[in-house]
This record gives C-alpha cells, structure tokens and sequence, in this order.
C-alpha cells in the first residue's frame, strides 16, 4: 500500500510535471495522493505560493537597426542581438522548469507550446514568443475557448502563420486552416469552404512590433457574414472562437490530445471518450479535464509513455542538482531534436517512438555523463550510485518501482564507479520512459 | 500508429542476442563492409526532401503571359530568369543557376505538374500521402520502407537507409527492415563523464538493451541503444571527414541542405552498404514574403546539388548516383496578399544523375487550372518507380501498380 502510494506520487510528478527534486517524493508520500493532485492542478487554492517569471530581468528590448533604413550591417547586428536573445530566453525557461514550485502549471506552459504553436524561426523576435508563453501561463487552466481566442490574436501567432498580412481583400488561409486542423477540431470536421470563411472572418489583425501588440484595423477587414462551421453570420474573432468551441470535435480533440501526452498512447478509447464528454459539459473547462486525467493516471489507467528531450533533461537536472551551461545545455537539445521556442514546424514536435532515433539516444548518453559529472556528491542520486544501491539509485531518480532486469545487470558492469553509475541509470533505456 | 514491428524497423533494431555477441558484429561490421555487387547492386538513391510545400511556378516558370496575370508582385521578371539551352517553354528561378552545368552535361530531368491528383491541402496529410506513396492512406509503410522489406536490403544493416536531418523519417518506416536516423552529424559522439572508463561504459550501456521486455515501448527503446551504436561507429568517420561548426545552436549552419549532402556524399563514399540517404530541408511553405524565402532556399538546394555531384565523381561515385527531390502539395497557382502563396497541388521535381533521361517531361497549362490550382497532371509515383528502379526494383510492387511511365531512368 506504502509502495503503491510511493509510485503514484512519482508517477504523477513524472507525467503531470517534470519529475522529482530531492525530497520532493517523500513529501508527497506525506500528503498522499489526493492532496497532491490537488496542489498540482490548483496550486492557487492549495497554499503554493506564485512563482516568478522565468525571464524577469532579461532584456528582450528590440534592437536598434531593424527600421528599413538600417545598413546592412546594422541589421546583421541586430539579428544576431535577437539570436542572443533568444537562447538567453530559452535557457531561463529551462532554468525555471527545474526549480518550478508549480509543476504542473507550468507542464501546461509546455503542453500549450507543443499545441498552439509558434516558433522563433519565423516570429525572430524572442519578447514576442515570451509573451505568448506569459498568456499561456495565464491561461493555462482556462476555459479553452478563452485560450483559443487569446492564441488567435497573439502577436507571436499572428506573425507565425501570417495573421498578420491577411487582408480583406487578399485573405491568409494558413492559420484559419491550422485553427481547425490542429489547434481544435482535426482532420474530417470541416470542409475546406470552413477554411476559407474563417480566414476571411479573421482578417484585420496586425501586429505593432515596437510594444507587441495586436492591433484590429477594421480597414483592412472583412466583415461579411460567412457561413462558417454550419453557422450563418460569423464574422470576426469572436464568433469564429464561438463556432469553432461549439463543436462536439472540439472537446474529443482537445481531450484525446492531453489524456495520450500524460496517459500515453494506448489508453481505452472509452477513457478518451468520458473524459472529453466530462470536458464538454464542464464547457471546456480545462481544469476540470486535467483533473480527471490525474485521477485516471492514479488509478492504474495510463499506459507507457515515451519521454521527450525536454521533460527527460529538466527531469534529469531536478533529480540529480547538476546544471550545465547554457551552451552545453541548448546544443545537446538541438541534437536530441527539441530545442524550445524552435517546434520543428507547427504540428509541434513528435511524440512516442520517434524519440528512439539515433541522435536522441546520442544526445541522451552525452547529457547523462555531462550531469552525472556535475551533480554534487551529495545528491542523493550520487549518493546511491556511490553505494552501489541500485533500488535507492531508481528512487532517487522519480522510480520507486526500480529498474528493469537489463539495466539492473547492466549498472553491476560499472560497480564501483559512481560517476558512470550514474550516467549509465540516467541514460538507461527505463528512463526513456515516464 | 505504428506496430512495434514498424518501429523497432525505424530505430535500427537488430535482434541482439547479447553484449558479446552484439559486440563481435560490431567490429564485423567496421572492417569489413560488405562488398556491393556491380550493376544495379551498389546504386544509391539521394532523397532531397523541401519540407512546407515548394512552389512549382517560381521555380520552374513557364513562358506565358498567366503567369504574370497570377502573379503580379511575385511574378519573377522574364530577364531574370534563368535560360535551358534548347527548351523554350519555361525559365528557372536565378537561384537554379548552378542546375544550368547538369542540364548542359544532360544530367538534369525536371518533372513540372506532379502530385497526387487527391492530394489534400493539409501539410499532415499531404506529406503522410508523400511519404507513404498513397494518397488513399492505404499504407502504413513509406514507400522506400516497402522497397526495402521487398528488395531484402534492410535485414541486416541499419546502414542501409539513412535518413539525415530528421523530418522525412516516416518514408523508411518498414515491416522488418533497419534504418538509422541521424538529425545532426556534428553532435553525433558519445561522451562519457571525465575520468571514467569510456569502453566500460560503453559496454555496460550495450547491455541494458538484453534482456528485451516484454513492454513493447521499454523494448523499443532497448533496440534503440544496440543500433545507435552501431550507428555512431560507423558514422563518427562521415562526422571528422565533414564537420562543420556552427556558432549558436538555434541557427542551424549556412545552407543546411548543402551540409547535408555533403555528409551524404562521404557516406557514400564510405561504401556502408548505405543504398538510400534521405535528406531533409525545411522552410517552403512561403505563405508570406516568399520571394527572399525561396531565394535562399533554392540558392542552397542547387548549389547543393551541384557541389554533390562534383564531390561524387571526383571520388568516381558518379555513375552510381541518383538524386530525387521530393516535397508535398505544391502551391496555389494565384500569390496571396502577403507577398506568398497558400497550400494547393501540383508541384515540381527534379531527378539529377548521369543515368537520368534529361529533359523537361511534361507541361503546365495555366489555361486550365483545377480550382486555382495546376492539377498535378503527372503521379508522384511515377517519379517514385524511376527512383527505385534505379535501385534494381521492385517497383511496381511497391507502389501499387504505378510504372516509370516518364522514363526519367535508364533502369
């Protein structure tokens, strides 16, 4: 029973978080599981306090040298300023994921990310993709429709699938088809006439580079009716939000995508199903639906799961105390194949086996020796691997249920090494896994 | 989603009966590659995927006054483009310049107006049916995956397929054959903590791949340790001959389709038993600002491929090449308000080698668009049964019926 409720709180921190701190499983064994869930899904409610923004204190102000009156020169400068920027941006957030106080919140930052996608390769200015993140931050357990609205008329998005040059008279379709393909209903629930009306509908928006701001001109607008979704008379943003919500698609998307990115792909589609008819009659209160999705996991319900880079490193760094250097930290993203802010287009990036390809499990390898050399010795993880206790080496990594039999035997290879014990358990294929 | 069968195919794994006996193929396969048969039996194929959609009309431009009528911002000017000696219907984009040399040695075939004539304007659907060969989505495999479970090259050597620069994996997925999947070459070493025994290591991490669970994901992930490391020694010899630092990691180097190519070329050069390399580019779904965009793009793309095929027959490769660029929808025939063009069907291809039928085969009538789009009068899979019967087929079989039918190939 002890060890069932041990394994519940890991496994919620590794799905619904980035995995565990020292201290931090023995904690929630204390609280057990309901109080944990609790303080995950409503940290405001459960005495967490606020945390701090990830990029407080970072400049982000938009360089000199991007007007059209630049030199060459001057806008290289700029350029490579925003480059900085960027991964100066990037790695603050990775810095903010291992230490959050508000794991889940911030799970749902990512998640938000992975779904609604922008990415700095065409939006280049990072304080416009820091902002989108804020909204989401924001929003991160609101009502999707407000969600969806706020995505819509985000700088950040407006510019990544070209809101922003889409006129009344020349319309944009690219992010009226991805709204309905990606972002809420999927394929087969609409037609490309859908298409077509919203991108009309939502013409107008531009955005102010200089303070970020999205701006309507109703000039540059189209406000006939359209016949949109099987509706008459949608013509702005907010009956294309209203529309798009009131789609019985919509739930079932929104519902299956999140229950398979923390259950895991082969979940009961009957789960999938109750969990998005509970989110339908809550109104798309996504609060509600993350709820349920915990309470599912805890009880037995999810199914294996591939990690991703991201989560597997901040998860990693969480565990063990070990930093890297910024530099270190965003090439080896780069070679796993998942640097934030840069989704490799805006489907987002893959999930499950794809992760299985050479250069993640490089990449991987080349993290875990890198952060078993720098963990202080007295991490517990060090600690265990110096021991050559294998069951407390697994616990201290978030898996109380120990390792496989290969990876058991495999760690008797490096005995008495505990750097390479180290490295070998947070490389090891269990790991792969949440 | 895939069956495990499918994805233990894509992440390279070999059954390994254990460490020592996973190890003894391992230094088997480094000394010894195996020796390609002469004929058809050490062709290599050369996939360039243009991820986003490229836009056929600027980049192969037909000689019509539609044309501009279509395009009047984007609409490239009649003296900027780029001349064929001896073809008169169409001009290339300045980018294409360097193409000019393979067209002049007849070593360049372009196919205008080719997709799939139920292609969707969905970049997910679209590409799934590219990569797949199957606009009805009646396959799970992709259409090199199916060639080499047909032709029995994938058995045993994960470096039989290589696909670099992520992107276009799913092309290779397969029943029972091996590929390997390498997103970055620069980066692709294994480092071991400072001080510690890096061969100990090693081993040790051979050997969480055995015994293999019984959880399917657990032993997925599993082979995947015993095949990245084959993989990474074999292919840390392409990473001293070509490495190529950048300076920051989110700018990925100058021209990623011509570093690409140039690894391609030195795997080749290895002679891995390596018969297919996909190669993925991104960036051509030119909604906005198209011009500046696919200027760069196809700057890279053909100085790539001219720097390739010099580099492959300096080292006297060139008679055993073939390379295919591949993409999915092509564009809208109409620009957009935002300087761009939206998802629509026909695309252009080209087919580059000494055993190509050079030429232009086929036309564009821009009379007679499909619902503002060029209706993809030529298969895609026509250009797919060229490439793979270059390989020595089967590709019929594979491609459900379809046939070179272009005759882009000496076969």
């Amino acid at each position: 029973m002890a060890d069932d409720v041990r394994r519940t709180i890991a496994l919620l921190h590794r799905r619904a978080g980035f995995g565990l701190a020292p201290g931090e499983l023995d904690a929630g064994v204390g609280d057990g599981v309901d109080a944990t869930i609790d303080r995950l899904v409503d940290p405001d409610n459960h005495g967490v306090p606020p945390v701090t923004d990830p990029w407080d204190g970072l400049d982000l102000s938009l360089p000199d040298g991007l007007t059209p009156d630049a030199t060459p020169d001057q806008r290289k400068a700029a350029q490579q300023q925003l480059r900085q920027q960027g991964l100066r941006a990037i790695d603050a957030w990775l810095t903010h994921l291992v230490t959050t106080p508000r794991p889940l919140e911030d799970w749902m930052v990512w998640f938000w990310h992975g779904h609604l996608v922008s990415g700095l390769d065409k939006v280049k200015v990072p304080a416009m993709m820091v902002q989108q993140l804020r909204t989401f931050r924001s929003l991160a357990f609101a009502p999707f429709a407000t969600l969806l609205r706020a995505a819509t008329v985000d700088p950040a998005m407006l510019v990544y699938l070209d809101g922003d040059t889409s006129t009344g008279t020349q319309p944009n379709e690219n992010y009226g088809r991805e709204l309905l393909e990606l972002f809420s209903l999927g394929i087969g629930n609409y037609g490309e006439d859908d298409v077509k009306a919203g991108a009309r509908a939502l013409t107008g928006w531009t955005v102010v580079r200089r303070t970020i701001e999205a701006r309507f001109a109703p000039a540059r607008h189209d406000d006939a009716p359209q016949h949109y979704l099987g509706r008459d008379g949608v013509h702005d943003v907010d009956s294309v939000i209203a529309a798009v919500v009131a789609q019985p698609a919509c739930a079932h998307f929104i519902a299956a995508k999140l229950a398979h990115a923390v259950l895991g792909p082969d979940i009961d589609d009957h789960l999938v199903d109750d969990l998005a008819a509970g989110y339908a009659s809550s109104g798309l209160d996504t609060r509600v639906l993350v709820r349920s999705v915990l309470r599912a996991l805890a009880d037995g319900r999810g199914s294996d799961l591939v990690l991703a880079p991201v989560p597997w490193l901040v998860a990693a760094q969480r565990a063990t105390g070990a930093t890297l250097s910024s530099d270190a930290r965003l090439r080896g993203l780069r070679a796993a194949g998942q640097l934030p802010m840069y989704p490799p287009n805006v489907a987002g990036w893959p999930s499950g086996t794809a992760w299985f390809g050479a250069s993640t499990v490089v990449a991987r390898y080349d993290f875990a020796s890198a952060l078993a050399t720098a963990a202080p010795a007295d991490n517990p993880v060090i600690v265990a691997a110096r021991n050559g206790d294998v069951d407390a080496l697994a616990d201290a990594l978030g898996r109380p249920e120990g390792f496989s039999d290969a990876t058991r035997a495999a760690l008797a290879g490096v005995h008495g090494d505990a750097t390479s014990t180290a490295a070998l358990a947070l490389a090891s294929p269990d790991l792969a896994l949440a | 989603m895939l069956t495990r069968r499918q994805f233990l195919g894509l992440s390279g794994g070999a059954a390994i009966t254990g460490t020592a006996a996973w190890l003894g193929l391992f230094r088997g396969g480094s000394s010894s590659h195996p020796t390609p048969a002469s004929g058809a039996g050490d062709r290599v194929l050369v996939v360039v995927q243009m991820s986003g959609g490229n836009d056929a009309l600027n980049t192969l431009v037909p000689l019509d006054g539609r044309y501009h009528d279509l395009r009047p911002q984007l609409g490239l000017a009649d003296d900027k483009l780029v001349a064929l000696p001896g073809e008169t219907g169409f001009g290339l984009h300045p980018s294409l310049q360097p193409l000019v040399s393979l067209w002049n040695d007849h070593q360049l075939a372009i196919v205008p107006d080719i997709g799939f004539a139920a292609d969707s304007r969905s970049h997910f659907e679209s590409l799934d049916a590219w990569w797949t060969a199957s606009p009805e989505h009646s396959h799970a495999t992709g259409w090199i995956g199916r060639w080499l479970d047909a032709s029995g090259q994938g058995a045993d050597n994960p470096l039989v397929a290589i696909a670099l620069g992520g992107g276009s994996v799913r092309a290779l997925v397969s029943e029972r054959s091996q590929s390997t999947a390498v997103n970055d070459l620069t980066a692709f070493r294994l480092t071991a903590p400072k001080g510690a025994d890096a061969a100990r290591l090693a081993q040790a991490y051979a050997a969480t791949a055995t015994p293999v669970s019984d959880r399917p994901l657990l032993a997925g992930a599993q082979d995947a340790v015993g095949a990245t490391l084959r993989a990474v020694d074999v292919l840390g010899k392409v990473q001293d001959e070509t490495s190529v630092e950048g300076d920051d990691p989110s700018n990925a180097k100058a021209g990623p389709i011509s570093s690409a190519l140039a690894a391609a070329a030195s795997i080749i050069d290895l002679d891995l038993g390596t018969r297919v390399v996909l190669v993925s580019g991104t960036g051509f779904d030119t909604h906005a600002n198209q011009a500046a965009t696919q200027e760069r793009l196809l700057d890279d793309l053909a100085k790539g491929i001219v720097s390739f095929t010099s580099t492959l027959a300096q080292r006297g490769h060139a008679d055993r090449v073939l390379l295919v660029t591949t993409s999915e929808f092509g564009r809208r025939a109409a620009e957009n308000g935002s300087g761009g063009t939206d998802h629509g069907h026909g695309g252009v291809h080209f087919a580059v080698g000494r055993g190509v039928h050079a030429g232009i085969h086929g036309a564009v009538d821009l009379a007679h668009l499909a619902d503002g789009d060029l209706p993809a009068a030529t298969d895609t899979r026509a250009l797919y049964a060229a490439a793979l019967d270059w390989l020595g087929g089967p590709s019929a079989d594979v491609l459900d019926g379809h046939t070179d039918e272009l005759h882009l190939v000496a076969a």
